[in-house]
């Protein structure tokens, strides 16, 4: 009991010393199996489900305190220090098909800072569904289905069916085992249907050693390229992960208030390939119509997660956009729909008076989910059911959308190609209290053209804030390869375009 | 400095004309190019069993009828009473906590590849499919295909011991009771 006492004060007051550190993957402890030799980051780019470092990745079992472990007790400083070791396939009597024995521990066992109960909160891995709360499980599940598992937790402030962000806090890490305390410590899966195989447990070992390194690690490197009506753009990159996707968190801050968020550096740039050694490190946001007030904001960006953040070159930029006019129609959006396309009141709710909302012809609602098919040629459309046609997604419009086309099917060419979708979702609010999507004009019967010429199978029409210049850009006309005025100065806008694109890796 | 001019020539030329997208196809926030979208085999509409969709509230069978994947659910009154279904783009899960137990059921549109992992067959057979049975943490749960797309089935009792959760019996009884409630292929039939 002395001994527990004072394992507990030095667990408790005792920080690791040493940088952190971690065996390899599929080392496990000697005696407790064979381990699953594999360095693969099965969820690249997730937040380590810790919110504060320190963390400590070991067994529960063959450790101090564990039924198998050497004696001790569970506040043991041996359990609360580096390095970190695998304990994914450890010995256990279930199926693991992917356990070299065919059997053994599905998930990693880790500990918080301190052998303290109910003070430490797991944290989202991923913006997501929480789609099951137990009696001491919280499911996660990620757009691309990935399952991210926690238990034993307790004070769970999240409910089934909720959306979560990136960082959100979801309950604590505890002793929580359906009324029988296990020790202190989450045990966290990655759960993922894996082709030819099905739904099984995935390594995660690697995942948490990346996501760990991103909040422990020295800060994240890169640029804020360009903030201004249209975009929030720039790339970040982790020195010592350089692999890893980093998030950056974008505030806007205008007298005195801030506006938060966060969004993954992770969309390719081929500009960055040469530079950084990687692509896929560029992040580019719309900018977020919420703010389309006249005011000037500042806009700053941070790379990397927690404490280990560092304001990107070049950040603060300011953006001061004004409301624009709206033209085309607009269509009624339902709570679901618009949770379910993953829209936002931040990104994409511009503030105008009801009264123009009102003035725009109202088509066809959205409803349902986003369902994006390609055709032959690699080509992507968004399934516009209420309009029976398919709209193409031109430019930015998948990124600004946030439309998965990891979930894309092949077109059955049922429907008729239709108008472009706009680059980017427009909300707004009309006078009824109701969500509305601006959409281009929309035919008033169910054939021809409506009165912009952009009805079914006619001309597209891209709606895009004005920048500073103040662009009207609302181009109407034919669809993508019939020349345009546009085009005169193309050549001389995509040259400066390339050019401010180029990273600049200077430290 | 930027002249207004250029980006005014910049922005609306960019927006005529940007039609091609950059080289792998990108969504959003979300990375792509790891996962492929499964083929679904959908049951046929006579195979909905009205009895057990009739038990989900309305919410829920509005999620069913979105759904891109065929949505079992447990012929269970007391779970299926209380089940949430939540539809996304990639996957379809139910969750559902009745009588001290708790339920999901998860079915994944989407596969990950993983060309490393060789493709392997479960030893187990869960309606009438091969599959994998498990248990993590004393939660049970078991995976299989079925009508092209992926499920797996979890059942977490809220206190331990119980018997429910002392073997895997319970666990299959309920993947065996599980019927087909619709989907978006039969929406007009799950909202009738």
């Amino acid at each position: 009991m002395r001994r527990l006492a004072i394992a507990l004060g030095l667990a408790l007051v005792a920080g690791p010393a040493a940088a952190f550190d971690y065996h390899p993957p599929g080392d496990l402890i000697s005696g407790s199996g064979q381990g699953r030799v594999d360095d693969k980051v099965y969820a690249p780019g997730m937040r380590f489900p810790f919110e504060n470092a320190p963390a400590f990745a070991n067994s529960q079992v063959y450790n101090p305190g564990g039924y198998l472990g050497p004696g001790g007790g569970q506040c043991d400083s041996f359990n609360y220090n580096y390095p970190w070791r695998d304990n994914y396939c450890e010995t256990r009597q279930w199926d693991m098909p992917l356990c070299p024995a065919g059997t053994g521990h599905q998930g990693q066992d880790i500990r918080p800072a301190t052998c303290e109960n109910n003070k430490y909160w797991g944290v989202a891995a991923v913006d997501g569904t929480i789609t099951s709360v137990g009696s001491y499980s919280v499911y996660l599940t990620g757009a691309d289905g990935t399952r991210y598992d926690y238990l034993h937790m307790s004070n769970v402030k999240v409910g089934v069916g909720q959306s979560v962000t990136r960082g959100q806090q979801l309950g604590n890490i505890s002793n929580a085992f359906g009324g029988t305390p296990t020790t202190i410590h989450l045990h966290f899966n990655l759960r993922q249907n894996v082709q030819g195989v099905g739904t099984v447990y995935v390594p995660p070992y690697m995942s948490l050693i990346q996501s760990y390194k991103q909040l422990v690690d020295g800060p994240a490197q890169g640029y804020l390229d360009e903030v201004d009506c249209t975009v929030v753009r720039g790339w970040s990159q982790d020195k010592d992960e350089p692999e890893a996707h980093v998030p950056v968190t974008l505030s806007f801050i205008h007298d005195g208030g801030a506006h938060d968020e966060t969004v993954l550096a992770d969309y390719y740039r081929g500009d960055l390939c040469e530079n950084l050694g990687f692509c896929d490190h560029g992040f580019e946001e719309p900018a977020p119509l919420s703010l389309f007030d006249g005011q000037s904001y500042a806009v700053h960006a941070f790379g990397g997660d927690g404490k280990a953040q560092s304001e990107l070159v070049d950040s603060p930029m300011t953006m001061a956009c004004e409301p624009f006019a709206l033209e085309g129609s607009r269509r009624h959006l339902d709570e679901a729909t618009f949770e379910s396309f993953g829209l936002s009141a931040f990104w994409d709710e511009l503030p105008v008076e009801a009264s123009e909302v009102d003035a725009l012809a109202e088509g066809a609602g959205l409803a349902g989910m986003p369902e994006i098919v390609f055709d032959d040629d690699g080509a992507f459309y968004l399934v516009d059911e209420a309009l029976g046609v398919l709209r193409p997604l031109v430019g930015r419009a998948a990124r600004f959308w946030r439309l998965n086309l990891a979930a894309a099917v092949p077109d059955d060419g049922s429907l008729p190609v239709g108008a472009d979708l706009p680059e980017r979702p427009v909300v707004v609010w009309g006078s009824d209290g109701e969500r509305y999507l601006v959409d281009v004009a929309q035919p008033t019967s169910g054939t021809g053209s409506g009165p912009s010429g952009a009805g079914v199978g006619g001309g597209s029409a891209l709606l895009l804030p004005p920048a500073d210049g103040g662009c009207a850009c609302l181009v109407t006309g034919a669809s993508s390869g019939a020349p345009s005025p546009g085009w005169l100065l193309f050549g001389l806008g995509a040259a400066l375009w390339r050019r401010r694109q180029r990273p600049r890796t200077k430290p | 400095m930027r002249s207004a001019g250029i980006l005014v020539a910049l922005l609306c030329a960019s927006c005529a004309q940007d039609d091609k997208p950059e080289p792998p196809p990108m969504a959003g926030r979300t990375a792509t190019g790891r996962t492929v979208a499964a083929e679904v085999a959908w049951p046929a509409l006579g195979a909905i069993d009205r009895s057990v969709l009739a038990q989900l509230s309305e919410a829920s069978r509005v999620a069913v009828a979105q759904s891109r994947v065929p949505v079992l659910l447990v012929d269970d009154p007391g779970l299926a009473g209380q089940a949430i279904v939540m539809a996304k783009p990639a996957f379809t899960a139910i969750s559902a906590r009745h009588d001290g137990v708790t339920m999901s059921l998860h079915i994944h549109r989407l596969a990950h590849r993983h060309p490393d992992i060789p493709s392997a067959e479960g030893d187990r057979t869960i309606r009438g499919h091969r599959g994998f049975v498990t248990q993590n943490e004393a939660i049970w749960s078991a995976s299989w295909h079925e009508n092209g797309v992926a499920y797996d089935l979890d059942v977490e009792c809220g206190t331990l011991p119980d018997p429910r959760c002392e073997s895997d019996g319970y666990l299959l009884s309920l993947a065996d009771s599980l019927r087909y409630v619709g989907g978006k292929q039969h929406a007009a039939e799950v909202l009738r």
